[in-house]
């Protein structure tokens, strides 16, 4: 190798303007070698290249030698390392995109030896975490990762056993790592690039997948595609009962992966984590076996004719409407067009098929846009009945997700709608739009129609509350004058009375037509907390409306675009933000959380309200804490009424209601609007032990719930409060369910979550009811029309506890024993009284009271039996059980002697009977009594019935309360 | 009727509502319909409906639940006591604690202290009517 060492090469090009970036700074350092190197030697071209390779090569190496020869690195000496071996990494990264015509090496791989290596990965970590890129865009460590792996592969070693497909190929393994990867050399290498697409495609959309890379191996093209750990062979039926098998049917069709199967089923394998879906080199342009086919760029045919042949109608056949729309929603979410050209530009393809590929890709993108945002003319017909059991999740009035509309649109939308109707409840009708950045709260402004007022009610929360501040002075931004008012709810009662509902004190200006009313600032009722109210007159032109509202947003509270549909950064920014929020997390999200964020998608979670999901996140909480933990709602009453409304309707949260009309009566507290807790729905997890152990009707939620993000939770009631401290005490989801997973019951019975504004009827898995009221429920529930839910019979979604059912064969079997138990006893009273008439000796008082009964007729009862006893020779006997039983009752006694008589007749008679027939001396008997000491009473059973024992408890003095009447 | 043949307080013939039933649980309610909640540390109640108790044989907790007329709430208590018509209970100490006293609602108590915290309580001559008020509530 020549020595560079005479040449004196600069830190910056001589002449050349300062460099503004790193890459800018670290090229220049390479064109200054290499202008030196073509002066110094005469160069040009590939022979210049591979020299100042060879000189940058050189000169980073003997830059660490020098530093490690005494084996400590000052920080001058590292700075000079960083610089130098990053300057070599540049250079391969451009040569690596071509950017710099290569020598044939990169020179990169000369420093990726053992005395070099950490340097070069530091330098390349370091250009990664600065974020360097090439001038078009490309990652430069990005780049030189890839050409090192590419690299490896001169040393991978083929397997024996051949090719397992129609191409040539083989299993390779890795000596250092031992990994394997499975390699075709196709025949067109651009087939290998297609399947590279494919299943990067299949990895961005979290579909598993093999994870291929375009490798050279002994100078020619191939795909390799790294082994799945612990893969094998799977059968239909255990791919067609696979949720995730199922999930990737639209993302397949999209690819037009006709043999995504496989005519053996072997195109899917089982590992321990899941389904993986191999051997996709039959996508997109190209046939299975290497023949072309077309690629259809303003259609997805495949949508149906998957469905109607081969192995895929054996595995996808049954796929419902529904899952087909929530995975092109999700296709859409997660592939943007940008991702598309970048994995097609990292394939490689070039020319005619690069064209091919990109636009297919990218017109069948717009074509799933156009078909789930302009309605569902096409959408392919159900082919069957899911057995899937999963959420059937719709969007928009008709089931159909509606296009994005503007202000203006969705007033004109909501004019036209006719009140809503569950049961005989009346709502107004509602609507939100999403927009703005991170000026309002969810990103998001709800619309009411209120007919009843003539007018559009708009409404929104202001995350920050300055603008509101400074409207405190009395003027808002825009110089409108405000005045004082409230918030007020309004609404009919059941009888038609009109009900309001004052929420709170409001500031209030109006401009061009439109009232503005603003919650204070610092409100007492935390549910109010930044509130925005605007109300707009059904006669101003919706345009005009738009306009306004726009300005308004704008000039008085500070939101420039407002109105505006929220831009993808924006977008991606609220979900970063939500999912820190929802799981609580307070450092920066790690990448996978990163990743997770940005899988949020937003549906419709109750009709006219939309939140984030984080689909299939309910099956990592069942996975961790098993499929019994649910969300249950108590249903006060149970009745046949609410339980309709719930299945039509859903459940509304108070201020929901109470904004659409529903306030039906006065005699509801306002409590929860205080603490914040207006604003959800609560619901408890409980677990199936708990579930049981519950009393009335009982809402269970399908785990889907779970799913959404716009909700949180405590160990136990709190009410909803969103106080400061209290909230930052709330529990994640996951700790929650941990809590309950890992507890007896009752622990946490009392625990809540507040799902925000509603829980749509989809989300409902079942309603236990009191096993003596579910069939009338069921009657009067299919009286009103409700036969069926959520394609079951409504037999089984209204159903009973076991155990209820258990409980009712104990008391049933208690209630025989006791019919028993009275049955021999009865029988034994029966002797017993016989044996008293005839004489018997060998009985108690309490006995003689017994078989005397307690009946009106007593007195006359006993005279009997004592009548037959002394005729049987008795007399003793019931002479001596007679005076115990007046001594037991002396103070009747007593009055008798005293008075002649007792207090009531019954006594007077029994007395008087007594002691003629006995020759009985009261007084006597009397005095004996009294002179016996008082047995302690027993207490009244009355007052101990159904309550507890008192247990330890401070004395009343000891306990603070305001108002003396307790205890 | 007598007292002499009627014994006050002696267990009846058939009065074994309590006697050989294997019962690991109960659920008890309060007699009134409608109670008056107060709690020096706890602003949040004030009406309560249906008020039950619920107890697991394996623990001394006891579970309090009652519908306050727009939500269930339920707490956990460590110490129950009723005194005369009244119910009071200590809240278990992991849930904040507090003490939380009941009183059945009368128009007077409603006057004093819900009617001003109510949506839109009204006037009432009449306790039954008061009290079907607040029961209609959770229909």
């Amino acid at each position: 190798m020549k020595s560079y060492d005479s040449l004196v090469i600069s830190s910056s090009g001589e002449g050349a303007e300062k460099p503004v970036n790193k890459f800018e700074q670290l090229s220049a350092k390479v064109e200054s070698w290499k202008e030196k190197i073509a002066e110094y030697l005469g160069l040009s071209g590939k022979e210049l290249t591979k020299a100042a390779d060879e000189a940058l090569v050189a000169s980073a190496q003997e830059t660490i030698a020098a530093a490690d020869e005494d084996g400590v690195r000052t920080e001058q000496e590292i700075a000079n390392i960083q610089e130098v071996v990053e300057t070599v990494v540049v250079q391969g990264a451009m040569e690596e995109a071509g950017l710099e015509e290569s020598s044939g090496g990169n020179p990169i791989l000369e420093l990726d030896h053992a005395k070099t290596s950490d340097d070069l990965v530091a330098a390349i970590g370091d250009l990664h975490a600065e974020g360097v890129t090439l001038p078009d865009g490309q990652e430069v460590a990005e780049l030189a990762v890839g050409a090192i792996e590419r690299a490896k592969w001169d040393h991978m070693v083929p397997l024996e056993g051949g090719p397992h497909g129609t191409n040539e190929g083989g299993w390779y393994q890795d000596p250092e790592t031992g990994d394997r990867y499975y390699v075709k050399f196709y025949r067109n290498p651009d087939q290998g690039r297609v399947e590279f697409v494919a299943n990067a495609v299949y990895e961005k959309l979290g579909i598993k997948a093999v994870r291929s890379e375009i490798v050279e191996i002994g100078g020619r093209e191939a795909v390799a595609s790294r082994q799945v750990p612990g893969a094998r062979s799977s059968s239909p039926e255990s791919q067609r009962g696979s949720q995730e098998v199922r999930d990737g049917f639209v993302a397949d069709a999209y690819l037009a992966n006709w043999d995504v199967i496989g005519l053996e089923y072997d195109n899917i394998v089982e590992s321990d984590d899941g389904f993986y879906r191999i051997d996709n080199g039959g996508a997109m342009t190209f046939r299975a076996r290497g023949g072309s086919k077309e690629f259809v760029q303003d259609d997805i045919p495949e949508l149906h004719s998957m469905l109607e042949h081969g192995t895929a109608k054996q595995i996808f056949g049954g796929i419902t409407e529904s899952e087909i729309r929530v995975q092109a929603q999700a296709l859409l979410n997660r592939l943007s067009p940008d991702d598309i050209e970048e994995i097609v530009t990292r394939s490689g393809l070039e020319g005619e098929q690069r064209e091919k590929v990109l636009k297919g890709l990218l017109g069948r993108r717009e074509f799933l846009a156009q078909l789930y945002t302009e309605g569902g003319d096409d959408l392919p017909e159900d082919s069957g009945d899911s057995d899937l059991g999963e959420l059937n999740l719709s969007y928009g009035e008709d089931g159909e997700q509606s296009p994005r509309k503007g202000l203006s649109e969705v007033i004109a939308d909501i004019r036209g709608r006719e009140v809503e109707r569950s049961g005989e409840v009346k709502m107004q009708p509602r609507a939100e739009l999403i927009c703005d950045s991170s000026h309002i709260e969810n990103q998001r402004v709800d619309i009411v129609s209120k007919p009843d007022r003539d007018m559009i009610e708009l409404s929104f929360k202001m995350r920050d509350r300055s603008a509101a501040r400074a409207m405190v002075s009395g003027k808002t931004a825009s110089g409108a004058r405000l005045d004082g008012g409230e918030i007020v709810f309004r609404g009919e009662s059941r009888s038609g009375a009109t009900r309001k509902f004052e929420a709170c004190k409001a500031m209030v200006f109006e401009r061009d037509g439109v009232k503005v009313l603003v919650a204070p600032p610092e409100t007492d009722v935390r549910a109010m907390l930044g509130v925005v109210k605007m109300e707009i007159p059904n006669d101003m032109p919706t345009d005009k409306a738009e306009r306004i509202v726009a300005r308004i947003m704008e000039e008085d509270f500070g939101v420039p675009d407002g109105l505006g549909e929220v831009s993808e950064a924006d977008e991606r920014a609220y979900k970063n933000s939500l999912y820190r929020w929802h799981h609580k997390i307070e450092e920066d999200l790690s990448p996978e959380e990163v990743e997770a964020a940005d899988r949020l998608e937003r549906m419709e979670v109750f009709p006219g309200y939309t939140a984030m999901v984080e689909p299939g996140k309910h099956r990592e909480y069942v996975e961790k804490y098993g499929d019994g933990l649910r969300a249950i709602h108590g249903l006060h009453t149970g009745d046949a009424r609410s339980i309709y409304r719930a299945l039509t309707s859903g459940l509304m949260a108070s201020s929901e209601r109470y904004s659409r009309g529903m306030i039906r009566e006065g005699m509801s507290t306002r409590e929860d609007f205080k603490t914040g807790g207006a604003d959800s729905v609560f619901t408890r997890i409980y677990d199936e032990e708990r579930i049981q152990e519950r009393i009335g009707s009982v809402i269970v939620f399908k785990p889907e719930l779970f799913d959404r993000t716009d909700w949180y939770t405590y160990a136990c009631d709190m009410f909803g409060s969103t106080d400061k401290s209290t909230f930052d005490g709330r529990e994640t989801p996951d700790s929650m369910m941990q809590l309950i997973a890992n507890s007896e019951p009752p622990s946490y019975a009392s625990n809540e979550q507040m799902f925000r504004t509603g829980i749509g009827p989809q989300y409902i898995e079942r309603i236990f009811v009191n096993l003596d009221e579910r069939d009338s429920i069921i009657a009067d529930l299919k009286a009103m029309g409700l036969e069926e839910f959520d394609g079951r019979p409504i037999e089984e979604v209204i159903v009973v506890r076991e155990e209820d059912i258990k409980r009712k064969a104990r008391q049933e079997q208690y209630e025989a024993e006791i019919a028993q138990k009275l049955a021999e006893k009865q029988k034994a009273l029966l002797e017993k009284k016989q044996s008293i008439m005839n004489g018997g000796t060998d009985y108690t008082s309490d006995e003689l009271l017994d078989v005397v009964g307690y009946g009106a007729d007593s007195v006359n009862q006993f005279k009997a039996i004592c009548d037959s006893a002394i005729a049987h020779g008795g007399k003793e006997k019931m002479t001596a059980e007679i005076i115990n039983l007046l001594k037991s009752n002396k103070e009747t006694l007593g009055k008798y002697v005293t008075y002649g008589a007792a207090e009531n007749q019954d006594d007077t008679d029994f007395i008087e009977y007594a002691a003629s027939t006995l020759g009985l001396d009261l007084s006597e008997i009397y005095e004996q009594a009294l002179s016996v000491p008082p047995v302690p009473e027993m207490p009244d059973e009355s007052e101990l019935d159904g309550f507890p024992t008192p247990m330890m408890w401070p004395d009343s003095s000891e306990v603070e309360v305001d108002d003396g009447n307790f205890l | 009727m007598g007292e002499i043949l009627r014994p006050f307080g002696r267990n009846r013939l058939g009065d074994n509502r309590t006697e050989d039933m294997e019962q690991n649980e109960s659920h008890e309610r309060l007699p009134e319909p409608v109670y008056y909640i107060e709690s020096p540390d706890d602003e949040s109640v004030l009406v309560g409906i249906d008020v039950s108790i619920y107890r697991n044989k394996s623990t001394t907790d006891a579970i309090i639940s009652w519908y306050d007329t727009t939500h269930e709430r339920t707490m956990t208590a460590a110490e129950t006591q009723t005194n005369d018509k009244c119910f009071a209970f200590r809240r278990k100490e992991e849930e904040g604690g507090g003490t939380y006293y009941f009183e059945p609602m009368d128009l007077d108590l409603y006057n004093e202290h819900v009617k001003g915290k109510l949506i839109d309580g009204k006037d009432f001559k009449d306790h039954n009517d008061l009290i079907d008020a607040f029961l209609s509530t959770i229909e």
